[in-house]
């Protein structure tokens, strides 16, 4: 019944014509920032807007497919990579590459999709980990081509330059893409991932191709996770293989734990907070990972469902999102 | 030919060194059916005290030798207070949080032991005299005695572990919880103690394999926790998770793997074991001796 309840439910938020006007203050305020504050901080503000994307793509296999993966650095780190190799080596536009960057990012994201959805469950997360660290490890040792562990460095077009530029372009492809997101998570797809998620052994039966679905959420995702890549290459000025690891990887994970993985704006609120903490404690402490450490523990010791999972069950009728927590999942562990 | 020996034997010993890491999480996993990732902090925690017990008694020929049994009590009793305070309260949570909760603990742990012993790197500068000595050379290679020890003691662990869970009460017991956890805490038996003593053995071992680690090469932040993650997943899974026997063939499976790639392509080592995982999960989902339906 679980499952039918899925198609006959409404889509709130941005449903009625009235919540829509929501977004005006909203994206005011974000116009409006990079004028309020000084430059260090509009660089943080379009950090968080790239990490946003980020944390969707994870969320996309975690919150609305239930596979978690620990891998999604890699198609970050390889559009990062193709973007600037491109750059270097063909010398074409600027915007050309980008758009190559974003589909070789998708591409990798396929070749490991298509093996990776062969398994479920904790396999699924050991096998988009190794993907990460095979993808570390290639951009490593291959120093002809990638330039080892010294990274790659690009510098973005003139007119890219300024902090407040570069915030209005991130803006002006995240924002977009954000709406995009809110669209496919609500579509029919969208739903049919939720279902996979809920009960994976029912969902054949009612006609869904669970396989099928998983592999196009999983490209999705990576071009998701290549769209933050290619826009955190020129703001980061340069890639190094870090970028497409397990640790990048785990960012993902935390700020998509943090901000509520079953909840639309979640991530984004994770990606948020997770940035300004990494700028602030930075600031502090060198011991930022220390601090992070504790901090997942407690979100997922005492706050089930992140800060705005925690929020949506304090207040009744609020609504944040529409994904809601997974009931028949809950593995009967001892 | 000389070179290829000297791969063969450095996968082997490569292999019992995955083995004693692997082993501790495997033994975990088949058990608590937690997959306890900061186990290779326990692993790396493990070679600063062997290091940092060791340096205590330094100059005794004795010291190494007192440092491993120290050094598995400490982890032991740090695995146990970790299981009373964190891990008790994950076992009914869905595993994804209980990966991210134990990756939360590799970063406190990392930074930990940089605010504990620094960033300098530790090593014992004065080895226990049977050790470095030449257990033979075939060809112009010479093989040291350390390379027997961390086999040697990679042996012992695997008979000790089958025979502790086959032929003893406590480890009949700990299958029996296994498989059917309920039946198990009907006989009267305190489930949560098994769970706690299971917990603090895993990371007795983990400390173990620190201590070995310790005997060979170097204690450095950032190079014991983190890089042998993949390494011990990709050994688990081509095992088959909660797999004794798969997990020595699939240490054996790595470490020759890594070893011997190494002779066609310098840099590809890693990369090697990554491509094996892949193809051994793909003809076999569940790994080499893992059952279908042990877990989800």
């Amino acid at each position: 019944m679980r499952i039918m309840s899925f198609f006959g439910k409404t889509v709130p938020f941005f449903s009625s014509r009235q919540a829509r006007w929501l977004l005006v203050p909203f994206v005011a305020v974000l116009v409006l920032i990079p004028f309020l504050v000084e430059e260090f901080w509009v660089h943080v503000v379009t950090e968080m807007a790239i990490m946003s994307l980020f944390a969707l793509s994870f969320n996309l296999l975690f919150g609305y497919l239930g596979c978690l993966s620990f891998g999604q650095a890699a198609y970050l780190g390889v559009a990062g990579y193709s973007l600037i190799l491109m750059h270097m080596h063909t010398h074409l536009n600027f915007v050309l590459c980008l758009i190559a960057g974003v589909l070789i990012g998708g591409l990798w994201a396929l070749i490991a999709g298509y093996f990776c959805t062969r398994l479920s469950g904790i396999y699924f997360a050991i096998m988009t980990l190794v993907v990460a660290e095979a993808t570390f490890y290639i951009t490593f040792e291959w120093y002809s081509f990638t330039n080892g562990p010294n990274g790659l460095q690009i510098m973005p077009p003139a007119i890219l330059r300024g902090a407040l530029n570069y915030y209005f372009y991130t803006l002006a492809i995240v924002i977009p893409a954000i709406v995009a997101y809110w669209f496919l998570v609500n579509s029919p797809f969208g739903r049919s991932l939720q279902c996979i998620r809920d009960n994976p052994d029912k969902t054949p039966y009612i006609g869904i191709l669970v396989r099928k679905h998983m592999l196009i959420a999983f490209v999705i995702a990576g071009l998701y996770a290549a769209l933050a890549g290619v826009l955190w290459a020129p703001f980061n000025r340069g890639v190094s293989p870090w970028y497409c690891g397990m640790m990048k990887s785990g960012d993902a994970v935390f700020m998509g734990i943090l901000g509520g993985v079953y909840t639309f704006a979640g991530p984004i609120v994770g990606a948020v907070i997770w940035t300004f903490l990494d700028a602030f404690v930075s600031r502090i402490t060198e011991y930022w990972p220390l601090t992070i450490g504790f901090i997942i523990l407690l979100v997922i010791l005492f706050m089930r469902g992140g800060i705005l999972g925690t929020l949506k069950e304090k207040i009744k009728g609020s609504r944040w999102g529409q994904a809601e927590k997974p009931v028949s999942r809950e593995e009967a562990a001892p | 030919m000389d070179i290829v020996m000297a791969q063969i034997v450095s996968g082997l010993v490569r292999g019992s060194f995955l083995f004693l890491v692997t082993i501790g999480l495997t033994l975990i996993y088949g058990v608590l059916s937690v997959l306890n990732v900061a186990h290779v902090s326990f692993y790396m925690l493990g070679a600063y005290f062997a290091c940092t017990f060791w340096k205590i008694m330094q100059g005794y020929g004795f010291s190494y030798w007192v440092a491993i049994p120290l050094t598995c009590l400490t982890m032991g009793t740090i695995g146990l207070i970790i299981e009373v305070v964190l891990m008790r309260r994950l076992y009914t949570r869905i595993q994804g949080e209980v990966l991210l909760a134990t990756f939360a603990l590799i970063y406190i742990f990392s930074d930990a032991a940089k605010l504990t012993w620094g960033i300098q790197a530790y090593s014992m500068s004065d080895k226990p005299e049977i050790l470095t000595k030449s257990l033979g050379t075939i060809g112009l290679v010479s093989y040291p005695v350390s390379i027997a020890f961390t086999m040697g003691i990679a042996v012992l662990v695997g008979v000790g572990l089958w025979f502790w869970l086959h032929r003893t009460k406590f480890g009949k017991i700990v299958r029996a919880t296994q498989s059917d956890r309920e039946m198990v805490s009907a006989l009267g038996i305190p489930v949560p103690l098994i769970y706690t003593s299971v917990f603090a053995i895993s990371a007795l071992l983990a400390g173990l394999a620190g201590a070995v680690w310790v005997a060979t090469g170097i204690v450095q932040p950032g190079r014991l926790d983190m890089p042998m993650l993949p390494q011990v997943f990709c050994t688990m899974v081509i095992g088959g998770m909660g797999s004794l026997v798969g997990t020595a063939a699939a240490a054996l499976i790595v470490g020759e793997v890594f070893a011997l790639s190494i002779l066609i392509a310098p840099k590809a080592g890693m990369v090697a074991i990554f491509v094996v995982t892949a193809l051994i999960l793909i003809i076999l989902p569940w790994g080499l001796f893992g059952t279908k339906g042990r877990l989800e």
